[in-house]
């Protein structure tokens, strides 16, 4: 069984035989599924919550700023007006968009089914590519992200091959929050998007200056395992890696000074 | 009856942007594609492919398929009924896997039935057992044991010249798709008495006819080619894809059989662009004089002929480009292996070349210390002088030197544009700012045969009819997207004096071949066939009316129109046919040498990149042109056309590649086949250099392939401006500029 929102994976893999279901569940007409507001300090964003919502919502772009600029990188203005964020982490490829922006802000997944409601954290969803912890009978209504205290700046950084609609080849997302705190997490790198707590670690109580950026880089290999593909070789997505965790780093940090290009301006 | 003798003028003819009849429903969607043909009750036909580059079959069953619901036929090797191969040059390739197959993807059986799904599930129930073999897929081991479709040396001079500056260089291009956005399609429709209708996309009706034939081994006159909408072509159309397996299908179920490629098998259903390496040195005086050029071009040709000694040949006789060289020596070797067929692609041998050559030129230049412009204005090719290669004497036109000085004198763009994030090369991404970026400026030249070449016997057949409502040009060629019908339809305007033409196009029974669309060669074959086509009906009813002009309203005597145009055409038919063919071109001696070519054109490009060095990632801000191009014929048309070659020459030089392991393409689709979008499309400024032909109408020149033959070694020369590396291959990866 698969659960169809916007279909944007689930029907071109259906198409190619990657995945045969003996049933496909459409839950676009299901009502209490489309809700993007704000509750108990968390946004909710419901499961037919779609990239181009994101983009447009004010919500968004007044807590979540660095959220809705990841949502602009997805696909093309055709794939975002379809796509939606949860079902972005239930396909769970390698490079989905709205993994390491949802890793930095700690978001929950509230996931219904049969036996009940759970509630994971979204550093425990995702096991593997194309693979997470939902069970079979089971759907993800929402998921909650925790409005970042001020003053916060964050960076949404994400390599593709051309300007043209792409995977993304390696993205980096940074948040730096009140008290030097630092959170960084990478996509396209690893089996899964991850976390990257050493990293971190180096970075934190910091600004950052060569040093820290310097001392933050050294880690970065220890904490991502890229793979050579068709699309880009491993050296690459390595050195990459450390490429974009400097600009984003950067970024971020000038942005928390309220300075810097605006957020979402990669829109296209 | 009174006649008004007010003369009304043609608005649309030569030299004019006129607009062209396909264009508005092309985009408006309303236009019919091969893909979109329909016939009551008509199957669909499927292909069973392999999935191995190299295999025996030792087991083909097709037993269980046959029994799949809603199956009326599956055909294999045995049930071919006449020919079991075809080609374009020679008849190589199975029409249906003979027992082996030589590449990833070939055809081994077609189905026919009712739909879509029954046929798919039918290829599904099919057994096949493959006895799987070491697929041959190095080109250099190929030529290392022989397997080779051509081999050919060109001498010219002597080969004891030298030079004082030395530069000497490896040089490759990746296998280039022309990925035409419609796929390949096509309906069979049995006609009851033994014979077929083909409604397909394609370059070359007659020749699909021939081998059509030849494989249903039925007389010429039972099969009848029609052309249909054709959804870009690029040389992809050029051989028989689908061609023949429809038609059988057809004549064996006798119902209509449509079958359309799906992305994936568009892929593996047409040639490619050969993938090369390349060695070369050259050898010039200290003041920049070319004194010698040796070159060794390696093409591989994949498992099947097609068209491959002809390209091996373009490559062989542009590898010098168009500079004066008095002793050159080049060995081609084109190669037979397990990888997929490759054939005609916009520019034909002469691409691969041209990023060899034009790559040495910048480097001795670099060693020379000499303005890489300069050093190509000095040995600029032009009337006068022999071809480098063929020693054939250059007569005609070919203002090399003039397009390069008028493309140095095209003012650059100014600086970086960080207005908005897709100007910069990490583009929707957001991962470069405007002070990481390095800019790059790279100029290249190129040159190319227009019509066919080496003794072909190139013709054109057009039949003119007048009729009371305007002029009929009745033709087989192929409008692939280029603008043949609007050409065509200026000149007869302007000849006759008559705004309202329609070009019809006639099925292979109805008009002789008109050659294929390709070589850059309608607008002067066809164009130049409907040009003398026209200009003789005209002065035949001139001369019948002892008349002394004539438009749409009839026939003119001394200010007086003296015959209408209606009982002009009612006192006979008032038609004419012609088969046009150019000026005769001579085979090749042993050493390369002879009169091989009709006509040449040059063009010249300048590419602007601004580079991310960090991430390796190019954004092509600007490509420059000029281009000979004899005649304007269609201002906007011809913008058209370069600007579309350049877009092709972009994607060769920084995205375009079709991924090979072991044979089987990895990259079968439009995720990883990247094509440059609109957002990567870089601006073009053109400019045309219009000296006459000796042979087109107006002395017009073909213009379709020049754009994409320099466009990609200037793109090439400015990333190496811009990163200062050395850059030998094309698409650039980035890892090449990074230098990992």
């Amino acid at each position: 069984m698969r659960i169809l929102a916007g279909g944007t994976d689930l029907v071109p893999w259906l198409r190619d035989d990657l995945i045969t279901p003996d049933l496909v569940v459409d839950i676009k007409r299901l009502p209490g599924l489309g809700d993007l507001d704000v509750v108990d300090g968390a946004l909710r964003i419901g499961a037919l919550v779609t990239f181009a919502d994101l983009v447009a919502s004010p919500l968004i772009a007044k807590f979540l700023p660095m959220l809705g600029e990841a949502a602009g990188t997805v696909g093309s203005v055709g794939i975002r007006h379809r796509a939606t964020l949860v079902g972005n982490i239930c396909s769970a490829v390698p490079s989905c968009d709205s993994g390491p922006p949802l890793l930095v802000h700690e978001a929950m997944v509230h996931v219904i089914g049969s036996e009940g409601g759970r509630v994971v954290p979204i550093r425990e969803w995702f096991l593997g590519p194309k693979q997470t912890v939902l069970d079979r009978g089971e759907l993800v209504a929402h998921v909650t992200v925790p409005i970042p205290p001020v003053p916060r700046g964050a960076a949404f950084v994400r390599l593709s091959r051309y300007a043209g609609e792409d995977l993304a080849q390696a993205s980096v997302a940074v948040l730096s929050l009140p008290e030097g705190e630092w959170r960084v997490a990478f996509g396209a790198l690893a089996p899964t998007p991850v976390r990257a707590p050493a990293v971190e670690a180096a970075l934190s109580g910091r600004q950052a200056n060569d040093g820290a950026i310097a001392d933050a880089l050294r880690l970065v290999p220890d904490a991502i395992a890229p793979i050579t593909d068709m699309r880009a070789s491993k050296e690459y997505r390595m050195a990459m890696a450390g490429v974009m965790l400097r600009r984003a780093l950067h970024l971020a940090e000038t942005r928390r000074a309220g300075a810097g290009p605006a957020y979402g301006t990669a829109v296209m | 009856m009174t006649f008004t003798t007010q003369r009304r003028e043609v608005r649309s003819g030569v030299g004019t942007s006129a607009d062209r009849p396909d264009g508005i429903p092309k985009v408006k969607g309303n236009f019919a594609y091969s893909s979109d043909l329909s016939a009551h009750g008509a199957l669909w036909g499927a292909t069973l492919r392999s999935p191995h580059a190299h295999a025996r079959i030792t087991r083909l069953d097709i037993g269980p398929a046959l029994r799949v619901p809603g199956v009326s036929a599956i055909l294999t090797y045995d049930d071919v009924p006449g020919r079991k191969v075809f080609g374009l040059e020679e008849a190589d390739q199975p029409v249906l896997a003979d027992g082996e197959v030589r590449y990833w993807g070939e055809p081994i059986a077609v189905v026919a039935a009712d739909d879509a799904e029954d046929a798919r599930r039918a290829l599904e129930a099919i057994v096949v057992e493959y006895d799987v073999l070491e697929p041959l897929v190095d080109p250099e081991e190929a030529a290392r044991r022989d397997e080779t479709f051509r081999t050919m040396t060109v001498r010219r001079g002597d080969p004891e010249a030298r030079g004082e500056v030395v530069v000497e260089g490896y040089y490759d291009t990746g296998m280039q798709d022309q990925a035409p956005l419609g796929p390949e399609a096509g309906l069979a429709i049995p006609d009851g008495e033994g014979g077929v209708d083909l409604y397909v996309a394609t370059q070359w009706s007659h020749v699909d006819h021939e081998q059509i034939v030849a494989a249903l081994g039925v007389p010429p006159d039972r099969v009848r080619v029609h052309l249909s909408g054709i959804g870009g072509a690029f040389g992809a159309r050029e051989d028989v894809s689908l061609q023949i397996h429809l038609c059988m299908l057809a004549m064996h179920t006798g119902r209509p059989v449509r079958m359309v490629y799906n992305r994936a098998e568009s892929f593996v259903g047409h040639v490619h662009r050969h993938p090369s390496r390349m060695w070369y040195r050259h050898e010039a005086t200290r003041d920049g004089t070319l004194v010698r050029v040796t070159a060794r071009l390696l093409l591989d040709g994949g498992a099947y002929m097609s068209s491959s000694r002809a390209v091996m040949a373009n490559a062989a006789y542009f590898a010098v480009g168009p500079y004066r060289c008095d002793s050159v020596e080049v060995h081609g070797v084109m190669t037979r292996t397990n990888n997929p067929p490759c054939g005609a692609m916009r520019g034909f041998g002469a691409v691969q070349s041209c990023f060899g050559y034009e790559s040495q030129m910048d480097r001795l230049a670099d060693a020379l210390g000499m303005d890489p412009v300069e050093l190509r204005l000095r040995n600029a090719l032009a009337p006068g002088d022999h071809m480098p290669t063929t020693g054939q004497l250059i007569e005609g036109s070919l203002p090399t030197a003039e397009v390069i000085e008028r493309l140095r004198a095209i003012p650059l763009p100014s600086g970086l544009d960080a207005t908005h994030p897709l100007h910069l090369p990490g583009g929707t991404g957001l991962t470069t700012s405007p002070g990481d970026v390095v800019r790059g400026v790279g100029y290249a030249v190129g040159m190319k045969n227009l019509m066919f070449s080496e003794a072909f016997d190139d013709f054109t057949e057009v039949r003119i009819v007048l009729t009371p409502v305007g002029v009929e040009i009745h033709t087989a060629a192929a409008e692939v997207g280029q603008g043949l019908i609007t050409v065509c339809q200026q000149i007869a305007r302007s000849v006759l004096d008559m705004e309202h033409v329609a070009v019809i196009f006639d099925d292979t029974s109805q008009i002789g071949s008109a050659g294929s669309t390709s070589a850059s060669r309608q607008t002067q074959m066809t164009g130049g066939a409907v040009l003398a086509a026209t200009t003789e009906l005209r002065d035949r009813i001139l001369a019948e009316y002892g008349a002394d002009r004539l438009d749409a309203q009839g026939v003119w005597r001394e200010g007086e129109l003296t015959v209408s145009v209606d009982e002009l055409c009612q006192r006979g038919p008032a038609e004419h046919h012609v088969r046009f063919r150019h000026p005769p071109t001579a085979r090749p001696d042993d050493n390369g040498q002879g009169d091989v070519h009709v006509d040449f054109a040059v063009a010249a490009h300048r590419a602007v990149v601004d580079v991310d060095p960090e991430l390796g990632l190019v954004r092509v801000v600007r490509v420059d042109t000029v281009q000979d191009v004899g005649k304007v014929l269609n201002p906007r048309a011809l913008v058209g056309q370069i600007e579309g070659g350049i877009m092709q020459g972009v994607g060769l030089a920084v995205m375009e590649e079709l991924v090979l392991d072991g044979g089987r393409i990895r990259n079968a689709n439009f995720t990883d086949y990247l094509l440059p979008t609109f957002a990567d499309a870089p601006d073009v400024v053109a400019e045309f250099v219009e000296e006459p032909s000796h042979f087109g109408p107006f002395g017009a020149k073909g213009a379709g392939e020049p754009p994409t033959i320099s466009s990609t070694p200037a793109v090439a020369a400015a990333i190496r401006a811009a990163t200062g590396r050395p850059i030998t291959r094309v698409p650039v990866h980035p890892d090449d500029i990074i230098g990992l």
